[in-house]
């Protein structure tokens, strides 16, 4: 290589070095990052400290009770604060956990709770047809009565999803579990 | 693909499928006798040029249903322009005796779509109910498909696009927000059909005819636009699709569109 194309060379090089980085830190995040990532203990720190273990494993209260929609319709809602008051009213009144949601309730503000399942964008899972079709809540998302910071117990990719549709096709559901992309993905 | 044929085959020997027709199923893209145990389906729409008035609010319903960005007059006039459904405008005649002639065009969701075989990654492909379908996230934005399509009916983002501040909280959440970087088309709104699925598989019956419709079909004002299952006969757009006055778009290409015109009755 001659001196003039190596001096060119370098010049350009250390340019493009910095520029690089720029872009690596700077780059505006596409859908395929905006997802949250829990998978494997411990969770997020929530606003409360709420026990699902002391709900789910020791008091046997139904997901549905709190997460009702998950039912009928394609997403399960968190609670508003009028549900945990209906309860918390009158139990364990003084504990200081309850005093703050007491302090959301007073304020009329919902709870802040950081989401820990979340598919990208560009999926459309549907609650509803998989609680009709006599699945599990715990199939997808782990034993959560055990969990003191609700995580994700699996992480949740396609090919998971996938298995499971293959797999348990006609043992849930008199149709057959659909693979086809336009279920999830329009 | 190896895995879809293995898939048909194990469908094939399961409770839902029939051994005989084999043959004749696995030769058309479509038209299986059961896809995972439904009943056949294929997505058809017809368009009545006699009734159609082009007032344009098909494209506007399309733009709010699906989540369709403004790219602003430069982009427009650079071609760029995001329409899923576009109303072509003729003149026809000189000056005293002036008539205009209008065509909606949407993607034509053909049995044969030029577009599918071009797709390096098979983001593009035709699914068993008769849709072209698009998968966003597989696509790498070859634009080999947009380039091949007659119809010049699909749009690719060149942009990451933005919504002012009010018009964010309009968005679908049915829809997903397209990328920079991916090419997007007309789906027959397959969010109203899985929607309308999930309705009825949860009351435990099958769709009833003219239970839901397209974003388009819905807004026409004439109701020009007829969208449903043509292999089931109660659906109007069956009653319909086989109407003498049928033509379909650029048909001596042999792609065979799942949208069928209705032509103008001469006075």
């Amino acid at each position: 290589m001659s001196r003039p194309v190596l001096i060119r060379f370098i010049l350009i090089a250390s340019l493009l070095l910095p520029a690089s980085l720029c872009m690596a830190f700077f780059w505006p995040e596409t859908t395929h990052e905006r997802k949250t990532n829990w998978v494997g203990a411990p969770g997020p720190t929530q606003p409360i400290a709420f026990y699902h273990h002391v709900h789910v494993n020791e008091l046997h209260i139904p997901c549905a009770y709190c997460h009702w929609t998950a039912a009928n319709s394609r997403y399960a809602n968190y609670p508003p604060v009028e549900v945990c008051w209906g309860c918390h009213k009158n139990i364990s009144v003084t504990h200081p956990q309850i005093a703050r949601v007491r302090q959301y309730y007073i304020d009329k503000k919902p709870i802040p709770w950081v989401r820990v399942n979340q598919q990208p964008g560009y999926v459309h899972f549907v609650h509803s047809s998989h609680i009709g079709a006599g699945i599990a809540c715990a199939t997808c998302h782990g034993n959560v009565g055990s969990m003191y910071a609700v995580y994700q117990p699996i992480e949740m990719n396609m090919g998971w999803c996938i298995s499971c549709h293959r797999q348990y096709q006609k043992k849930f559901h008199p149709y057959q579990a659909s693979v086809d992309c336009y279920t999830c993905h329009y | 693909m190896p895995d879809a044929k293995e898939l048909a085959a194990e469908r094939s020997s399961g409770p839902s499928g029939s051994g005989e027709g084999q043959l004749e199923r696995d030769s058309l893209p479509y038209s299986k006798d059961t896809e995972g145990g439904r009943p056949t389906r294929k997505w058809a729409m017809t368009i009545d040029l006699d009734r159609c008035t082009g007032c344009h609010a098909c494209e506007t319903a399309c733009a709010a249903e699906n989540n369709i960005p403004v790219v602003g007059e430069q982009q427009a006039h650079q071609g760029r322009l995001h329409q899923w459904i576009r109303v072509e405008r003729y003149w026809e005649g000189s000056y005293p005796n002036v008539k205009a002639r209008f065509m909606p065009i949407p993607c034509q969701h053909c049995d044969n779509a030029p577009c599918e075989p071009v797709c390096p990654v098979y983001a593009t492909y035709h699914n068993p109910e008769g849709l072209n379908a698009m998968a966003y996230n597989r696509c790498v934005g070859t634009r080999y498909c947009g380039n091949n399509c007659p119809y010049d009916v699909r749009m690719f983002n060149w942009f990451e696009h933005s919504w002012d501040e009010p018009l964010n909280q309009h968005l679908n959440p049915d829809v997903t927000v397209r990328e920079k970087g991916v090419m997007e088309k007309c789906t027959f709104c397959v969010q109203r059909i899985r929607r309308a699925e999930e309705k009825s598989d949860a009351e435990g019956r099958e769709l009833e005819p003219d239970e839901f419709t397209t974003a388009c079909a819905q807004a026409c004002p004439p109701k020009a636009i007829t969208f449903g299952n043509v292999k089931d006969d109660r659906w109007s757009v069956s009653k319909l699709w086989n109407d003498p006055r049928r033509f379909r778009l650029l048909e001596e290409l042999g792609t065979s569109p799942a949208v069928v015109y209705l032509k103008t009755v001469e006075d």
